[in-house]
């Protein structure tokens, strides 16, 4: 396996297990372990709202994070396993990263603007979507300089020369 | 002599102190409601000052490395302004946290039952637990804003490994043969 395909595999590997995370709560209390979906729940009070009102709701019970939350998280893994095919890769970090970025928030923001002002009704769906956007944009910007450390790491422990490694990449 | 790599300490300690005391003001903490935003916002600017203060490029471990510190200290400095804060507001201690079990109760019955049983855990204990926490969660997303800062700010190409040929200079052609013996006279 090479160095891309390991390091875009482990991120993968992370950002499903993150996403896997989330989703404990509603199947949780779905098999009637309450308490356990309650506590897992809580641990992500930290970093969300958690509002049940403004959260995806698989299974009949909300997810560990609002809606917007879940989108980015899941589109940083659909970022990694697209990022698995190298000729994606090239041309997806081929821009950059400020741009990216930037062009990224575009759509939550217009969402935002739009169902604040009572132009679009404000659903679930539409914020989960457009903040995937951005989990996508970031995992383009984060995978690669993942890969970058990787090859630095492993040009620093000796166990292969920069020039050899990159030859190995290519071809 | 090579130049020193870029410090993490100063701008993780400056990042990480900032953001984390924002972190714990009431309105404006809520900002990490919306995916740890301030705590990304704190590892970016971490790399940002790494960026200025160095004469080499930034590399992605080191930008990784000063958004983890920032994270860590971010998430003792919020524990500390939340704590005082509450205590100097006069309210109640885990306010917040009391809110996220109703919220966690308001989605069925038995969810409610155990809210009410975590609800009876110490404000101290909870305080330590949700330290705990953020020390992970700050560490991960102050990583995350590391490397973003880096990849945003970082202009600079990345400096060749010493003694590694830079892809744009020529190989260095291999020495001449030695002469054959000359003939003995």
């Amino acid at each position: 396996m090479t160095l891309h395909r390991a390091v875009v595999f482990a991120a993968a590997a992370a950002a499903l297990g993150w996403n896997l995370m989330l989703a404990a709560p509603p199947l949780l209390h779905a098999v009637g372990e309450h308490e356990a979906g309650t506590l897992a729940r809580l641990v992500f009070a930290p970093i969300c709202h958690q509002d049940p009102a403004r959260s995806l709701a698989p299974l009949g019970s909300p997810l560990a994070v609002c809606a917007r939350c879940s989108g980015a998280y899941l589109g940083f893994l659909a970022g990694a396993m697209i990022l698995i095919f190298r000729s994606v890769r090239r041309r997806a970090t081929g821009f950059a990263p400020r741009s990216l970025l930037l062009a990224s928030i575009v759509p939550t923001a217009a969402q935002w603007v739009l169902a604040a002002s009572g132009l679009m009704p404000d659903i679930a769906a539409a914020r989960a979507s457009t903040a995937a956007i951005i989990g996508v944009a970031i995992s383009f910007v984060i995978i690669p300089a993942l890969e970058s450390l990787a090859r630095d790491i492993a040009a620093a422990r000796g166990s292969i020369s920069k020039g050899n490694l990159d030859a190995a990449e290519t071809s | 002599m090579q130049p020193k790599p870029p410090s993490v300490w100063q701008p993780a300690l400056t990042a990480g102190f900032i953001f984390g005391f924002v972190s714990g003001i009431p309105l404006v903490g809520a900002l990490n409601c919306m995916c740890c935003s301030l705590i990304l916002g704190a590892g970016v600017t971490c790399s940002y000052l790494m960026v200025r203060s160095s004469s080499i490029p930034l590399t992605v471990g080191r930008s990784a490395m000063g958004g983890a510190l920032t994270g860590m200290f971010a998430a003792l400095i919020w524990v500390i302004t939340y704590a005082a804060i509450s205590i100097i507001l006069g309210g109640e201690l885990m306010a917040d946290f009391d809110k996220a079990l109703e919220r966690a109760a308001e989605i069925n019955p038995e969810a409610r039952e155990a809210a009410r049983v975590l609800s009876g855990v110490g404000a101290y204990v909870m305080l330590s637990i949700m330290l705990v926490l953020a020390f992970f969660f700050y560490t991960i997303f102050g990583i995350l804003g590391g490397i973003i800062g880096r990849a945003i700010f970082e202009r600079r190409p990345p400096v060749p490994e010493a003694g590694a040929a830079s892809p744009m200079e020529p190989m260095a052609p291999p020495p001449p043969p030695s002469p054959p013996d000359a003939p003995l006279s």
